[in-house]
């Protein structure tokens, strides 16, 4: 009796998990680059997202930086996929993504952020933080939750 | 004019805000009496002190129930947290220089149970005044 009593609130504890729904400071960068006697772009992309949780880490954490392009009939732009195995509480989760695009693939991109392919040449490059909550969202596919307490406890098991 | 009976009320109030009373002393004295002093002879130790400091730390952990790990604790207790969350999960060796870290969170226990304690006081006096009204309540009864 007392054992479910102790179970139920932890679901019930457990289910009240907060779930990162925003990026922190996503920045892109994108770099003409030659390879194999082709010019090709190199996009990097950098953001975090904070688990806001005291004591449930988020593991396994599998979702998608998604660019938009408010002005545009056909939304949804481009889908970045990441995954972060472990989001300690109070911690933030970053978010790397490196990926290689052709001329064609890349340049809605920086149309989207506001560049052209000439001025990505002039400059050799280009680096865009993205403050408009609009122009990229975080959408969280899969997740799982659990206490840090029981990791914790049972981190010295796994070393033995 | 015929004095409403109010016995029932009182006698409810005092036996409700007893059991609060109760509850809470329990919690409180729980922590000050057993989990506090083995913090604080877990940080005390001389030896070993990597796996003393990680008990110490996953006792406190576990907050006590006026003590809570929310958004809006300070800097200093969200960092210590994050530390040793982190060092603990990666198997690296917490080193003597990070007490004072693990006293901030043991400081902030005691703080909970002090904060516990004196809100079993409170219940405490009004299940009392509770009790007094009941019995003059009782007293006063016709019959």
């Amino acid at each position: 009796m007392l054992t479910t009593g102790i179970l139920s609130a932890c679901l019930i504890f457990l289910g009240c998990a907060k779930i990162p729904d925003k990026l922190l400071s996503p920045t892109i960068k994108i770099e003409p680059v030659i390879k194999d006697n082709k010019e090709v772009y190199n996009l990097k992309l950098n953001a975090g997202i904070l688990n806001d949780n005291s004591d449930i880490a988020l593991m396994d954490v599998r979702g998608a930086v998604v660019l938009y392009d408010p002005a545009s009939k056909e939304t949804q732009r481009i889908t970045f996929p990441f995954e972060i195995p472990v989001i300690l509480p109070f911690e933030t989760g970053v978010i790397e993504i490196q990926k290689v695009y052709s001329e064609n693939e890349i340049m809605p991109i920086v149309t989207l952020l506001g560049s052209d392919k000439e001025k990505l040449i002039n400059d050799k490059g280009m680096e865009r933080s993205i403050l408009d909550d609009k122009k990229v969202k975080l959408d969280i596919s899969g997740y799982k939750k659990e206490s840090i307490l029981d990791i914790l406890k049972r981190k010295p098991d796994e070393k033995n | 004019m015929k004095k409403i009976d109010d016995s029932r009320l009182y006698l409810f109030s005092a036996i409700v805000t007893l059991i609060v009373g109760l509850i809470l002393g329990a919690v409180s004295y729980y922590s000050i009496l057993f989990v506090e002093p083995t913090v604080e002879r877990l940080l005390s130790s001389k030896g070993d002190i990597d796996k003393n400091y990680k008990e110490a730390y996953i006792i406190l952990r576990n907050p006590q129930i006026f003590a809570g790990y929310s958004n809006f604790d300070t800097d200093r207790v969200k960092n210590s947290l994050t530390f040793f969350d982190n060092k603990i999960f990666s198997g690296e060796k917490i080193d003597p220089d990070r007490k004072i870290y693990l006293e901030v969170l043991l400081d902030r226990r005691k703080e909970g149970s002090i904060l516990g304690r004196n809100t079993m006081v409170f219940f405490m006096l009004l299940s009392l005044v509770a009790w007094v009204l009941f019995f003059n309540e009782r007293k006063a009864a016709p019959g």
